[in-house]
């Protein structure tokens, strides 16, 4: 890791070899949001929260992002020191990078006029600024690093862990949750394809943790019975799963006025891709 | 926790056996047990409550209850805002709500649609007249619905 990776924001002089290295890594920013939010800018139901979505609930959104992407940049091992002020600088570096991708993609598409109030500009752009946020910042740590600099000599942590499975289901349900989709499965299943539906998703973590816990083999020693692996990481990550996919509806709307029954069986439906990702975590992130 | 547990994998990395005893018993992992015995209690009650659900709902058809809840005179008209709520056990798509307003001995009507309206869940809409709907008489009528 050089020190020119390590001051995103070019603060370390005006060298030449400083700037060509702030353009390369907010290339590689760009790129990361563009892979990470482009699915997002072509989905309608988006462009519409953006105006639909209550101020609270955007506002309660964006507040959250910037702590979550500060921690995403410590455990990512961004910067090898846990000084905050590195984190937070990398966490606006990739906001700002993840807004300006989202607008500009998002005027080329015309869902961004002049005609439109503000409210309607900023809400459009926030929203889809969140997963290319993340997406920045996750280029920079997986395109930026040789193999060994990355997970290998993280320092990892259950709460950590946790951490990180959480973000991969936000991921993957920030992805799938704005679609219509999500209600209609919901509405088209019994009680009793939820059942399945929550069993399905805890095999498939299962599965996850036991391919990506042994392949890390920090965490889990290769003759840890599976029970223990199962109560230890899939039951935790499956709560934390439901409670995001939860968290992500309720952002969208969709618990307004609704039945509790539609409201869990709509967050079972979210909590399949939601926990897909948070399994997934530590092969992604 | 880290401080914890970097010497457990310090322990697994240099020689097997002491990871093995830390790893079976899970005596070093007393958090990661308490964390991952609450999930379970969540998972369960969840399981439960599905399964509860399974056995006490009906398959009656949607049924539909329907409040003005606020009438606005806007410029030229008015806006009467209606809740639909379902108070039946299934799901209907595409709720067709029909206003037929009677005021002034002239007839009115108004309508609009709504996506979905879940069992037990509440949906509003608004219905637009050019008379004041609290002057005259308001029926308000579903007329018609699809399955999801």
């Amino acid at each position: 890791m050089s020190a020119a990776r390590a001051r995103p924001a070019g603060a370390g002089g005006d060298s030449p070899a400083t700037r060509r290295q702030l353009l390369k890594d907010t290339g590689r920013a760009a790129g990361g949001a563009l892979l990470f939010s482009l699915p997002m800018m072509m989905t309608q139901e988006m462009w519409q929260l953006g105006y639909t979505m209550p101020d609270v609930r955007l506002l309660v959104l964006v507040a959250l992002i910037l702590p979550l992407l500060m921690e995403l940049s410590r455990q990512l091992g961004l910067q090898h020191s846990s000084d905050w002020r590195q984190n937070l600088l990398e966490a606006l570096y990739a906001c700002a990078v993840g807004a300006a991708v989202s607008a500009a993609i998002l005027v080329c598409f015309g869902v961004l006029d002049a005609t439109m109030s503000l409210r309607e500009i900023v809400g459009k752009v926030a929203l889809q600024a969140v997963p290319a946020a993340i997406g920045a910042l996750l280029a920079r740590s997986q395109m930026g690093s040789s193999a060994g600099d990355r997970i290998g000599d993280r320092k990892e942590t259950y709460a950590g862990e946790l951490f990180l499975m959480a973000v991969g289901a936000l991921f993957l349900g920030f992805n799938i949750a704005p679609t219509e989709e999500t209600i209609l499965i919901s509405f088209r299943m019994s009680p009793w394809h939820g059942v399945a539906t929550v069993l399905l998703s805890l095999a498939i973590m299962h599965g996850f943790v036991f391919a990506v816990g042994f392949k890390g083999g920090s965490e889990l020693e290769p003759d840890t019975p599976w029970w223990a692996a199962f109560v230890r990481f899939t039951l935790p990550g499956y709560a934390v799963a439901l409670t995001i996919s939860l968290a992500v509806l309720w952002m969208f709307g969709r618990t307004y006025d609704t039945s509790l029954m539609e409201i869990v069986m709509a967050t079972i439906v979210l909590a399949l891709p939601s926990s897909v990702g948070a399994a997934a975590a530590r092969l992604i992130l | 926790m880290a401080t914890k547990r970097a010497p457990a994998r310090k322990a697994a990395q240099g020689g097997k056996k002491q990871g093995d005893a830390n790893a079976v018993s899970g005596g070093r992992h007393p958090v990661e047990w308490a964390v991952g015995a609450l999930s379970g209690v969540l998972v369960l009650v969840l399981l439960a409550y599905l399964a509860w659900s399974a056995f006490a709902a009906g398959d009656a058809p949607p049924r539909f209850r329907t409040t003005v809840e606020r009438v606005a005179a806007v410029d030229d008209g008015f806006h009467a805002l209606v809740a639909v709520a379902n108070t039946g056990d299934g799901t209907a798509a595409d709720v067709a709500v029909a206003g037929m307003l009677s005021a002034g001995g002239d007839e009115e009507t108004g309508g609009f649609r709504i996506d979905y309206l879940p069992a037990g869940s509440t949906r509003r809409g608004t219905l637009v007249f050019k008379r004041d709907p609290r002057q005259g008489e308001l029926r308000i009528a579903i007329t018609g619905y699809s399955e999801p």
